[in-house]
């Protein structure tokens, strides 16, 4: 832009300066002409002068002069003449240059606003395809996360149903790293709207690379994630099946060893209601009577 | 003179507690008959309100019978505190049960202890939930559980055996 404009101012200038240059010679080249006619005609004068009258002389001068004064007038038209087709020369280049720049500016334009469309088609292509991939991966790692916690689910329900809380733990887990995602696409949408506004080359390099690293990193996420849930199934069910043993072990032992605390707590407080006085009192005899036989009193 | 007292005093006393509530009520009673001038007051009317109507008739009993055996009652009276310290002399045993028993049982259960142990021992009464089902009995410094946790034990594999069936547990 700047350079046109110089080219112009440049080109306005020289015309304007070979203008002034041929008028200042051609009324030189005029006062010159005239200067020696001028000259010349005295001289034929002072020749004369000794055989004229002076009324004659008088009446050559006269006429002489007025030639002179024609010459000039007629020179100096002529110099008005070449000065005014040189100001119509200038102007008509000054105009075609005008012209010639405003069509450059308006093919500059237009090429420059055709390059923006199709970048900015481009990068809204380009982000539209990375968002796409992108909203697909996490559909595909929402789906695999959502069967794998069925699966688990199912799994750990048909297991024990021990395992609830285990389970509350695990999808709690899973849904942390759900909502991980999500922020992370919501974060990378805001970025790549943002620089979009900016320059749109740098952006579509970065959002190149965005894309490139969001699927390298939601492939990571992914396996991560189905490795996480596989270790952490199997662990829980591991514990789960360790608890049940203890759980089983622990029933028995005290099936074992507290069945006959229990029977007979529960009995004690069955008796003591609903026993009259006097079975307690028979109750006391026959124990009295098991003391004598077992020889405590001996 | 001082073995037909306690003799007298334990035909229908039967615990330590009784024993030692009985002298007291004796020692104030006689300590009005004998010490008070022109007392003509009855054991009702004396002690009556410190003990209830079996406790009044018991001690009406000790006192008939000092008089049929011809025991006066100053000899009674100075031989009291005599008799308290012989208490520690007196075989006892200690009974607990899972209820609080009325004056006809205990006095039951005394007889028991003295026909089958001892013909003068006392008895140390306790209640204690546990022996319920039975009683427990502390002899010679031992504890002997005689309640249901004894029978139940005693029949363990029987006992065992049922609950296992009805609560469908494999062994």
């Amino acid at each position: 832009m700047n350079n046109v404009a110089t080219l112009h101012a440049t080109t306005a200038e020289a015309v304007s300066q070979t203008s002034f240059g041929v008028t200042e010679m051609l009324l030189g080249v005029s006062l010159l002409v005239s200067t020696g006619l001028l000259l010349v005609v005295l001289m034929l004068v002072l020749r004369r002068r000794a055989s004229l009258m002076p009324e004659k002389a008088q009446e050559v001068i006269l006429n002489a002069e007025e030639r002179a004064h024609a010459i000039v007038a007629e020179a100096s038209a002529e110099a008005r003449h070449l000065r005014t087709e040189m100001e119509k020369e200038r102007t008509k280049a000054l105009n075609e240059d005008h012209q010639e720049v405003e069509r450059f500016l308006d093919a500059y334009r237009y090429q420059l606003e055709k390059v923006i469309k199709e970048l900015s088609y481009g990068v809204e292509k380009e982000h539209m395809r990375a968002t796409s991939r992108f909203v697909e991966s996490l559909q595909t790692i929402e789906e695999r996360v959502s069967l794998n916690a069925d699966e688990a689910r199912h799994s750990m329900d048909s297991f024990t149903n021990q395992s609830g809380t285990l389970f509350e733990r695990l999808a709690y887990e899973i849904e942390n790293v759900e909502k991980g995602i999500q922020h992370l696409a919501l974060a990378l949408e805001e970025a790549a709207a943002n620089e979009s506004d900016k320059n749109a080359e740098i952006v579509r390099e970065e959002m190149k690379k965005i894309g490139e690293q969001t699927a390298k990193s939601v492939l990571s996420v992914a396996k991560g994630l189905d490795k996480a849930l596989q270790v952490n199934l199997e662990k829980e069910f591991s514990t789960i099946s360790d608890e049940l043993t203890k759980y089983r072990e622990a029933r028995m032992r005290l099936i074992n060893e507290r069945i006959l605390v229990l029977i007979e707590e529960t009995a004690q407080i069955a008796l003591q209601k609903q026993l009259s006085l006097q079975d307690q009192a028979d109750l006391v005899y026959r124990s009295l009577e098991e003391a004598k036989q077992r020889g405590v009193f001996v | 003179m001082l073995v037909k007292i306690i003799s007298a005093m334990l035909d229908n006393t039967y615990t330590t507690d009784d024993l030692v509530e009985r002298l007291g009520l004796m020692k104030k009673y006689y300590g009005k008959v004998l010490y008070s001038e022109g007392s003509t007051n009855t054991m009702d009317e004396i002690i009556g309100t410190e003990c209830d109507d079996h406790t009044l008739q018991s001690l009406q009993v000790w006192v008939d019978s000092f008089k049929t055996n011809k025991i006066q009652p100053v000899a009674v009276y100075e031989a009291l505190d005599a008799i308290q310290e012989e208490l520690a002399g007196i075989p006892k045993v200690t009974l607990y049960t899972p209820v609080r028993f009325p004056p006809e049982h205990v006095e039951r259960f005394g007889k028991w202890f003295r026909r089958n142990v001892q013909p003068n021992i006392l008895m140390n009464m306790h209640v204690d939930p546990r022996a319920t089902g039975g009683c427990g009995v502390v002899w010679d410094d031992t504890y002997h559980d005689y309640s249901l946790r004894y029978y139940i034990h005693k029949d363990r594999t029987r006992v065992v055996e049922m609950f296992n069936k009805y609560s469908n547990v494999e062994q």
